[in-house]
Formats: C-alpha cells, sequence, structure tokens
C-alpha cells in the first residue's frame, strides 16, 4: 500500500495505468455483498434488483435452510470457527468444509430475510446465524405485515432492522448504515486472523475462546447499547454517504 | 400509427389504472427500478407475477374442493397471493386477499369460495390491463418512440 501514495506521477505510464487500474478492480470487488434469502421469486427478483442498483453484490436463496448452507453452518457445523471444544470435532467439520470452496474467502456484509417462510423462518435463521461465527454481520429482517411483537421478537433476536415490505429504494438508506458498521468489525476479524496466521492451533482457540467470553458478558447490556449505537452511527453514515461508493475498502 | 398520439394513448391509460385502483404506487417503484441496463425488469417481473398466480389460484381452488378443507393450507396460498400482488403494486387482488384470509381464520367456507371467485376476477382484470399496457409500449418503440415516464 506504501507504494501507491506518492510517487505514481513519477512512475512511467503504462505502470500508473495498472496501477489505477488495479485500483478500480480493488474497489469493485470492494461492493457491500449481500445475502437476500425470500421463497417468493417475485420478492427475491425485487430485492435482488433495488440491491444491484444501489450497487451491492447479491446473492439470492430461496430459504433458511439454503441461506445456512451458503454460510456454511448447515448440520451445525460452523465451518469458520476455531472455537471447537474439542479438536476430534474441529477436524471432522474441517473435513466436510473442505468440500465446500464457498467457504474460503467468503464475505457477507449484510444479510437480508423475509420472516415467513416455510421451513425455516426468518428468525429462525435469525438465531442460528446471531449464534454462529457470523454472529458480527447484521441480518435485516423483512415482513409483509405489520405486527409490533414480532419486530421486537426479530430486534431483541439481535435483528438490526425490521422492514415493512413491499420494500422501496429508500429503505436502502437504512441498510447503508448497518453496512458501514459492519466494516469495522470485518476489519477488526481480518486483523484478528493475520494475528491467528501465525500461531499455531492451540494459541488460536485460546485466543478466539477469551474473546467470544467477553462478547458474552457484553449481551445482557447489548440491547440497550445498540439503539445509541445505531442513532450515532446513522448520524455519521449519513454525512459520508456521498462518498460511500467510491471507497476503496480492504474486508 | 402517431407516435405522439400513441404515448398520450399510453399515459392516459396507466393514470386511468391508477385512478381506479389495479395499480398502486409500488408499481411506480418498479417502473423507477428499470434502466438501460435492464429494459425489461417490469414485464419480467409481472411476468412472473402473472406465472406465480395462476399456480396459486390453482391451488387455491383444490384446497378448497376438498371434503375437508385445511384452512391454514388455504391461508398459506393467499398469504403468498397477497405478498406478490402488493409486491407488484396489484393493489385490487391484494384487498381481495385480505378479505380472503379472515375468510381463512373464521373457517367460513362460503365466505372463502366467494373471495376465490372475486379474486380470480381481478387477477384476470389485471392481467388483461397489463398485457394491454404493454402491447401500447411494444407499438410506440415499434414506432420509433420512447416510453413517457
Amino acid at each position: 500500500m506504501e507504494l501507491k501514495s506518492d510517487n505514481i506521477q513519477d512512475r512511467p505510464e503504462q505502470q500508473q495505468q495498472q496501477m489505477q487500474q488495479q485500483q478500480q478492480e480493488q474497489q469493485e470487488q470492494q461492493h457491500f455483498h449481500v445475502l437476500a434469502v425470500d421463497d417468493s421469486v417475485i420478492d427475491r427478483k425485487l430485492l435482488e434488483k433495488l440491491l444491484k442498483v444501489s450497487s451491492y453484490q447479491v446473492t439470492c436463496v430461496d430459504s433458511g435452510d439454503k441461506a445456512l448452507e451458503y454460510l456454511g453452518l448447515l448440520n451445525n457445523l460452523d465451518c469458520h470457527s476455531t472455537t471447537s471444544s474439542s479438536s476430534s470435532s474441529s477436524s471432522s467439520s474441517s473435513s466436510s468444509c473442505s468440500q465446500s470452496s464457498q467457504q474460503e474467502g467468503l464475505k457477507v456484509n449484510l444479510i437480508m430475510t423475509d420472516f415467513c417462510m416455510p421451513g425455516m423462518s426468518g428468525y429462525d435463521l435469525l438465531k442460528r446465524v446471531k449464534g454462529s461465527s457470523w454472529k458480527d454481520v447484521p441480518v435485516v429482517v423483512m415482513s409483509s405485515e405489520n405486527v409490533p411483537s414480532r419486530i421486537s421478537m426479530c430486534l431483541e433476536g439481535g435483528a438490526e432492522e425490521f422492514l415493512l415490505k413491499p420494500l422501496q429504494l429508500s429503505d436502502l438508506d437504512k441498510i447503508q448504515a448497518y453496512l458501514v458498521k459492519s466494516l469495522d468489525h470485518s476489519c477488526t476479524n481480518m486483523d484478528k486472523d493475520l494475528i491467528g496466521d501465525n500461531n499455531d492451533n492451540d494459541d488460536n482457540s485460546n485466543n478466539n475462546y477469551s474473546e467470544d467470553s467477553n462478547n458474552d458478558n457484553g449481551n445482557s447490556n447489548n440491547s440497550n447499547n445498540n439503539f445509541s449505537k445505531r442513532k450515532a452511527i446513522s448520524s455519521e453514515a449519513t454525512e459520508r454517504r456521498p462518498k460511500m461508493k467510491g471507497v476503496a475498502v480492504i474486508v | 400509427m402517431d407516435v405522439v398520439k400513441l404515448q398520450k394513448q399510453l399515459v392516459d391509460y396507466r393514470a386511468s389504472l391508477y385512478h381506479e385502483a389495479f395499480l398502486d404506487e409500488q408499481f411506480t417503484q418498479l417502473q423507477e427500478l428499470q434502466d438501460e441496463n435492464n429494459p425489461d425488469f417490469v414485464v419480467e417481473v409481472v411476468s412472473l407475477f402473472f406465472e406465480d398466480s395462476e399456480r396459486l389460484l390453482n391451488e387455491l381452488a383444490k384446497a378448497l374442493e376438498q371434503q375437508s378443507i385445511d384452512f391454514k393450507r388455504v391461508d398459506a396460498h393467499v398469504h403468498q397471493l397477497k405478498g406478490s400482488s402488493s409486491s407488484i403494486g396489484a393493489q385490487r387482488v391484494q384487498k381481495v386477499c385480505i378479505t380472503f384470509r379472515n375468510y381463512c381464520e373464521e373457517q367460513n367456507v362460503e365466505g372463502c369460495l366467494k373471495c376465490l371467485q372475486q379474486v380470480k376476477h381481478e387477477y384476470s382484470l389485471v392481467k388483461t390491463k397489463l398485457e394491454t399496457m404493454f402491447k401500447l409500449q411494444q407499438q410506440i418503440l415499434a414506432a420509433g418512440g420512447s416510453i413517457p415516464m
């Protein structure tokens, strides 16, 4: 990264062009990736369009199970977790995970899920995600029905937002705020991973375990803290918004 | 045919669909999402809606023909139809679905059968209207004009 800071103009033109192209490609790759879950083909198409128009990358799946599969969380296996208590279970999970090549470098910045789905509901999916190594990914729940008890249940379950269908472009402004927040999380995780790579397995699991226990202690305060955090962050995001799309981000 | 005349026809026809509540502002949202990269977006979504609705109406007819009606199943289908009609802005279809769901909750067979007829009727009306509108659009494009917003 230091190379690119000052002397681009001094370098030969070809190299300049190459570097600019690389920067551009990196910027494109840095677009937020949203996992959209909805059993309705029409709503999937609509959501995909809304997100693409807003410059997000989208992956659509039609059920909670497919979402879990995509995230590597099927069958209660957590392919991203290094907090397995017994080494034997981690080795068995890693053998089944090596078959799903999606896992490597998989980046999901936001999950948007319908509430009412046959089989696993959006709420069930929310709880599964929040109980996994993907717990820091913001989850937004959508529903065509305005049921206050449902809304508070989802928010208490860890959802960032509850959106009423049908969705409109204006709803996506709210989502931008959560993506900025998740950026901070994913940067931190990447740093942790970088540190983890240099250690052997035992040290790695120890680091993560202590992280998790800290999080657990914080959980009871979370719902209170989140409200004030949410407001603070959304005002920051509003200021940043004009610059958002051009930002090159390391995820 | 005169492009300007066609364009006026389209604008008036579209306005009438909103005025008569066949369509609501959600349909406008769909149109706003369409761009040069995906110029058939609205037609694609609406076609999906037609396919999906016809499937659901068939399922509903079957479910209501049963000796012992499974109202939960009927309600699930109506819920889907309500959702998809809402997503494309087919307001009159959506409204009938709301009434339909109430009858399901009451396990009122007569009410449900009546609503099934009503929703079939409203669906076929909006389908015809949308197809007419798309034809007008095609005519304008074929005559070298552009679709007025």
